[in-house]
């Protein structure tokens, strides 16, 4: 008996057949269906079968459910049909409401998913990983006179000096990031290592498919490739024990390979090699001096775990206690270490040297106002126009009470059109998404895929939403209808008193909301047009970039001087290219000290760098290849390292010492010989940098002015010099397109703010049209009295109209605050900005007054300009 | 007259019914079916059968027979009336005229005829 009563038939098949099946079939299926359910079980059928099999059974006497036993139930789904019945001869009878709407609503649900589904992706960055509330990265800042340096790598040594300083820290972990190119026998191809300590995969959840996490980074010489990496490599062949080549030298034996890296990760990556490889390099190149052991250099991004249950500002609070000890001295006063939660740095980490461009907290921030925007306008529209839609059935509602239907039927039958249309839209939105779901990817340069389980919430939370406002948006004047009494409601005259001033605040709301989203989107394009046009310092246009390669550099003398032949280029450089920053040294200048030295972005130029690029000289000279400075290196600085070192009153014949990179060296003594003024030679998100530039001939990237009357004869003669030299394919930039791209991510997602704006303008515009459809047909009577009393037609025009006007300038007086707080929070991030005028609030403005009064005028035209006699004849 | 015709599945039922005589309810039924025709029938394609063939009048039902493995719950014991012995006749009755109006030839090299 135990055994079998473990084992019961499900209840609610039960329970679900006595709801539909007549008592005498009800208990004779009921006692068949167990009968052989107990026989099965005592024939040692698995219990899972039986139970199958009970419930398919079971659920086949469904076909006998004549009549339910239970009279609701009857009653409930004769209801149903019969809603769906009469829903479809209304959608028949009033095609384009229902069609306009539905697509209104669509439209909105679509953009609301589609924004949803961002702002979920971006938020859901590097939450992949199981440990991540214990994961941060060791960020480091340093301040050099009033320039500060934020960067988002550490020195080598610091993740050792932070274990064994910290005992809350569980794990620390370095990784350094290279692009090698790496061979495995004809096939070659660069890719992105992380080269990380051994505890890597302890840290970070990256799972392995092949191989063992403890051991695979174990030897130095090891590589882990990700799925894709080894596919490329290997095909489906077992990767495990192969050898990769890198830079076609240092073998490398693959000991895993790993799941691809999630595209919720700020670190990107196709494989993993221990850092002990690079360290041992290092080691050997430069003796027990190695690189690694040095605390200026910032290379290494360093990871610390912390033991569970320990408080991140407990740790926090001991950083400087770190700095304090091991930083070298002079760098201890102005040097202090930051803790960023891993899950936090894609949208809230910007500092020098991220892995990857993060994304930006206040864009997901504007994105949810537009969002809940769209939404709003088109909530407010389904509550006003679902309002005069139940208002014109009132003698339907009449009818249906007379012939006995109570309230809550009523109430019961409107709710269920509501919901069906707000479910329709629903799906239709889904299959929206579905379809251009590629073309969004596009635009915000993601791959976000619908049917993801985070997704699937956001959809059923949608479709309750939606739900909830289609109940919200009929139950109150369906319960206004339902609960008079039928005689009232079938007398021709009888209108509910009408709530006017809820719905005109509704209304002002949607206006209200669409024109900041248009001031909004006007100033994102300013400020967009303002980085394209801003003064850079330079000269941007007409200047050709071309990568250099190893077949030119030895010849690159000769190239410059074929190319200065051509009557079309006026000038041939190379250096820095302006946009990409420069590396910061360690300057000491005269008279200063050597423990502060002054932290100061350096360049290699070539000679005509300033002449090619236009950059004006304030003083002095430019680098001239004939002079001769003894041991010194000439310097040029710009006008913000003149400020920075306090010389701008006589900085020429000054001197200048720089450390050598990452040691306590002097490289090299320089001296001032002339001034430039400020040009922006890194993004304009920062502010103008000081800089230092001395003279090089050699580059990698030439420079070239070409003639600005005919710069593609002249980007064609560098294609035909080109191909004497090298027999590699000619490619070229242009510096003015390349600087745009540095203002992309801007640039996309304004235009995909854009595009929603328009999105809710128009589904304001739609809801005033549909509005003043209703508003005017009931003001028809009292137009044509007074036109027969002799009004003039631009009289009852300008009388409409005014109403309409002073309602829309209105919400536009209360919409100028939120636009300018909105606008001035986004422009706050900007270090060069546009002012907020009032012309771009008044053009805003009269867009949207001239849509709203658009919107209206059709339906106004057609009350003003109607024939009196029509609308008198009929009462 | 549409109401009287006898399908194929409910003939089967109908004699399997009669073969049962005393015993015959929904799992019996299946059983039977499955042993002697060889046919999987769901036991509410059986009831669905029973209920036709009770509404053409063919069966009669009362409910007995209470046991444990039921739960407790009655049987619902069909036989055949007067009318569903006579429908099995004239059934029958057809197919043998029938099958004495084939001619010789027809199934002359047929396995039928050995």
């Amino acid at each position: 008996m135990s055994t079998s009563s473990r084992h019961e038939p499900p209840q609610w098949v039960k329970r679900f057949l006595g709801m539909f099946l007549e008592p005498r079939l009800l208990e004779a299926s009921l006692g068949d269906l167990e009968e052989k359910f107990r026989s099965k079980l005592q024939r040692n059928t698995p219990h899972w079968k039986t139970k199958l099999l009970y419930t398919l059974e079971g659920l086949g006497f469904m076909r006998m459910a004549r009549r339910p036993r239970n009279a609701g139930v009857q009653t409930t789904i004769n209801m149903i049909s019969h809603t769906l019945l009469f829903f479809t001869r209304l959608v028949r009878k009033d095609k384009s409401y229902y069609l306009v709407s539905l697509l209104g609503l669509m439209l909105s649900l679509a953009s609301f998913l589609f924004i949803m589904m961002f702002i979920n992706d971006e938020l859901a960055y590097d939450k992949f990983h199981e440990r991540h509330p214990r994961i941060f990265r060791v960020a480091a800042h340093l301040k050099s006179g009033d320039v500060e340096f934020n960067m988002a790598a550490t020195q080598f040594p610091a993740a050792q000096a932070l274990q064994s300083e910290l005992p809350e820290i569980e794990q620390a972990v370095r990784i350094f990031k290279t692009d090698p190119m790496l061979h495995y026998g004809d096939k070659k191809f660069q890719e992105r290592v992380v080269m990380a300590d051994s505890n890597f995969f302890d840290v970070f959840t990256f799972p392995l498919i092949v191989g063992d996490a403890e051991t695979a980074m174990n030897e130095p010489a090891s590589i882990i490739l990700t799925e894709r990496a080894a596919k490329k490599y290997f095909g489906d062949a077992n990767p495990i024990g192969k050898t990769l080549l890198v830079d076609g030298q240092q073998p490398l034996a693959v000991t895993g390979v790993m799941r691809n890296v999630p595209e919720q990760s700020h670190i990107r990556f196709d494989a993993v090699v221990p850092l002990t490889l690079q360290l041992n390099q290092w080691r050997r190149e430069t003796g027990l001096e190695g690189r690694e052991n040095k605390w200026y250099w910032y290379g290494a991004y360093t990871y610390i775990m912390l033991k569970t249950g320990v408080a991140p500002d407990r740790v926090r609070a001991k950083l400087p206690l770190v700095v304090n000890k091991y930083f070298p001295e002079r760098f201890r006063p102005d040097a202090w270490l930051e803790l960023q939660p891993v899950a936090d740095i894609h949208l809230n980490s910007n500092l020098a040297q991220e892995l990857e461009p993060g994304g930006n907290i206040l864009y997901v921030r504007l994105f949810s106002i537009v969002a809940f925007v769209i939404m709003i306008v088109s909530s407010i529209n389904l509550i006003n126009l679902s309002y005069f839609k139940i208002t014109s059935r009132t003698r339907e509602v009449g009818i249906r009470k007379f012939l006995g239907q109570n309230a809550m039927r009523i109430i019961i039958q409107l709710s269920i059109e509501s919901i069906l249309i707000g479910v329709t839209a629903f799906v239709l939105a889904v299959i929206l998404c579905q379809i251009f779901i590629s073309d969004f990817n596009l635009l915000v340069q993601k791959n976000l895929y619908l049917w993801t389980a985070p997704n699937g919430m956001i959809m059923g939370g949608l479709l309750a939403l939606i739900i909830l406002i289609c109940i919200v948006a009929v139950v109150r004047p369906a319960i206004r209808y339902a609960m008079q009494a039928s005689s009232y409601l079938l007398l021709q005259q009888y209108r509910s008193p009408d709530k006017a001033r809820l719905r005109n605040i509704l209304m002002g709301l949607q206006v209200c909301f669409s024109f900041v989203l248009l001031v909004f989107s006007f100033i994102i394009s300013r400020q967009i047009d303002f980085f394209r046009n801003k003064d850079l310092g330079f000269d941007r246009h007409n200047i050709v970039l071309v990568n250099m390669n190893e077949d030119l550099w030895p010849k690159l003398e000769a190239f410059k001087t074929e190319l200065q032949k051509s009557k079309d280029i006026v000038e041939v450089s190379g250096g820095p290219v302006p946009g990409t920053g420069c590396n910061t040294w360690r300057f000491v200048p005269e008279g200063g000290s050597y423990e502060k030295p002054v932290m100061m972005p350096f360049a290699w130029v070539d000679y005509k760098f300033l002449s090619a690029l236009k950059i004006k000289l304030l003083m002095g000279r430019d680098f001239d290849p004939e002079a001769k400075y003894d041991s010194a290196w000439p310097f040029i600085i710009n006008r913000r390292a003149a400020i920075e070192l306090g010389w701008l009153d006589d900085p020429l014949n000054r001197t200048l010492e720089v450390f050598a990179a990452g040691t306590t060296k002097i490289m090299a003594k320089g001296i001032v010989i002339g001034v430039i003024e400020d040009y922006h030679f890194e993004s304009l998100h920062g502010p103008v940098k000081p800089i230092v530039l001395t003279p090089d001939t050699g580059f990698g990237t030439a420079i070239i002015r070409v003639s600005g009357t005919s710069p593609e004869s002249g980007i064609a003669s560098i294609g035909a010099l080109w191909k004497k030299f090298s027999d590699k394919p000619f490619e070229y930039e242009a510096l003015d397109r390349q600087l745009e791209r540095l203002y992309d991510k801007e640039s996309r997602l304004s235009n995909v703010i854009l595009f929603f704006t328009v999105i809710a303008l128009y589904l304001t515009c739609y809801g005033l049209f549909a509005m003043s459809s209703l508003l005017f047909s009931s003001r028809l009577k009292e137009v044509a009295i007074r036109k027969v009393f002799g009004a003039d037609q631009m009289t009852i025009v300008r009388q409409l109209y005014t109403r309409y006007a002073v309602f829309n300038l209105i919400a536009i007086v209360v919409g100028v605050p939120i636009a300018m707080y909105l606008g001035n929070l986004w422009l706050q991030t900007f270090q060069y900005r546009i002012d907020l005028d009032s012309a771009l609030f008044i053009k805003a403005g009269v867009c949207i007054l001239l849509a709203g009064l658009l919107s209206v005028s059709y339906y106004l035209a057609r009350v003003a300009f109607s024939d009196p006699v029509r609308f008198l004849r009929r009462d | 007259m549409k109401g009287t015709n006898l399908g194929e599945l409910e003939e089967i039922v109908l004699l399997v019914v009669g073969v049962l005589f005393d015993d015959a309810y929904g799992v019996a039924i299946q059983e039977e079916l499955r042993k002697r025709c060889d046919r999987k029938a769901t036991l509410s394609t059986i009831h669905v059968a029973l209920h036709r063939l009770e509404e053409k009048g063919y069966l009669e039902s009362r409910l007995d027979g209470a046991t444990n493995e039921r739960g407790g719950r009655r049987k619902l014991l069909f036989r055949v009336t007067r009318s569903g012995q006579k429908a099995l006749a004239n059934a029958r009755d057809m197919r043998n005229d029938l099958w004495r109006a084939i001619p010789k030839a027809a199934f002359a090299n047929s396995l039928v005829m050995k």
